[in-house]
């Protein structure tokens, strides 16, 4: 080993004249098309339509969230669209991607240049701008099933004791994060989200009524005693089809029934 | 926000409906025992003949129409639930409730002064 590169050794690339002087792989330009909902609601008699972007791939990340990003910073700053983790724990940039509810944090690019890739908001909801839907009646229904655990008679010392098998019971459902994916991919809950609760909520519901430390699961129960907030659901499958966390929404939902037809 | 859309502030939860077991699990329970039930029930009146064992067609009759009649009613309550449509909404629970007891009057009298649903359909398929 000569003296020359011993001495270079001790200084990182980044920094070294080397770095500077150094010609980056240039890499072959693969341009690949992104259709997008527009809709703005400063003009609301202009319609929603779907705009055009062209980015070269090889110069942006792996996941469709990154080409929303790299088309906001390079393109058109006026797309509008939830993010916020960009590792699909918050939920935020759950949007319909070339027909498929799911994160766009989680949903790889299509690599393939010949097919353009478009983007919808979720779908059937009132849309507050371009990719960005309003779930305020989503966390409205979320409010009703009261998320929260309800006992009135704490243990007299320490936390509320659960079996390893009882923990068991809520693994699939406490990991929901609440992106609305599966219950807008429901035709259910778009033809009656006013009155049916939608796979995620109830989802929820059940994550409480199984809980062997809630005391209120009775009335948990029967509020969702009617035709419409329940038994709007025909197992249909698109909730468990669609969750972007492989989650199962629909066994949660065959739960309840069970347990309200052997109450 | 536009008062139409949301009962309610935006921090309100939703509202349920009145508890009713009927319109709830009593419903789906008989629903999917009706069902379950059409199974056995078919495979009977295919065994048998209706000739000797007339309570068969008798069953299949009431139990057939009994579950279109709950299929239609799910149809209406998914599609044009009187909440949104205050007309056609009645108008179409009514047309299921008299096709119903017209179709129910019907497979009577096709049961009893006639061959019978299972003769009928044994009949059909031989031609």
């Amino acid at each position: 080993m000569n003296i020359a590169l011993s001495r270079q050794a001790r200084r990182a690339f980044s920094s070294s004249a080397r770095k500077f002087q150094a010609v980056p792989t240039q890499k072959p330009v693969l341009e690949k098309e992104f259709k997008i909902y527009r809709w703005n609601p400063d003009e609301p008699a202009t319609k929603p339509t779907l705009q055009s972007y062209k980015i070269d791939l090889n110069q942006t990340g792996p996941m469709i969230l990154d080409a929303l990003i790299k088309i906001k910073n390079e393109i058109d700053p006026t797309l509008t669209f939830r993010r916020s983790c960009r590792e699909g724990i918050c939920g935020s940039c759950a949007m319909n991607i070339d027909g498929q509810n799911t994160l766009a944090c989680l949903c790889r690019i299509d690599r393939e240049p010949s097919k353009d890739t478009k983007i919808y908001p979720l779908p059937h909801m009132y849309i507050v701008k371009d990719l960005v839907p309003d779930l305020t009646l989503f966390y409205k229904q979320y409010k009703s099933i009261e998320p929260w655990l309800q006992n009135d008679n704490p243990p007299a010392e320490g936390e509320f004791l659960q079996s390893q098998e009882d923990r068991k019971k809520l693994d699939g459902m406490y990991e929901c994060i609440l992106c609305a994916c599966c219950s807008t991919s429901c035709p259910s809950y778009w033809w009656n989200q006013d009155e049916y609760l939608g796979p995620a909520t109830l989802m929820q519901a059940y994550r409480w009524i199984a809980d062997s430390r809630d005391a209120n699961g009775a009335e948990r129960k029967e509020r969702l005693q009617n035709e419409m907030s329940l038994y709007r659901c025909h197992t249909i499958f698109n909730c468990s089809r669609t969750c972007p966390k492989g989650l199962n929404p629909a066994a949660a939902i065959a739960h309840i029934k069970m347990e309200l037809a052997a109450d | 926000m536009s008062t139409a859309i949301y009962k309610g502030t935006v921090n309100d939860p939703t509202t349920f409906p009145t508890p009713s077991r009927t319109h709830g699990s009593y419903h789906w329970a008989f629903e999917r025992i009706l069902s379950a039930g059409l199974v056995p029930l078919t495979g009977a009146a295919f065994v048998t003949s209706s000739t000797a064992y007339p309570v068969v067609d008798a069953l299949l009759g009431v139990g057939l129409v009994m579950h279109s009649h709950l299929g239609f009613g799910q149809i209406v309550a998914d599609y044009v639930h009187p909440r949104k449509f205050p007309i056609l909404g009645p108008v179409a629970t009514w047309s299921v409730r008299t096709a119903t007891v017209a179709t129910l009057v019907g497979v009577y009298q096709f049961n009893t002064n006639d061959v019978g649903l299972t003769e009928f359909i044994a009949k059909v398929w031989g031609a």
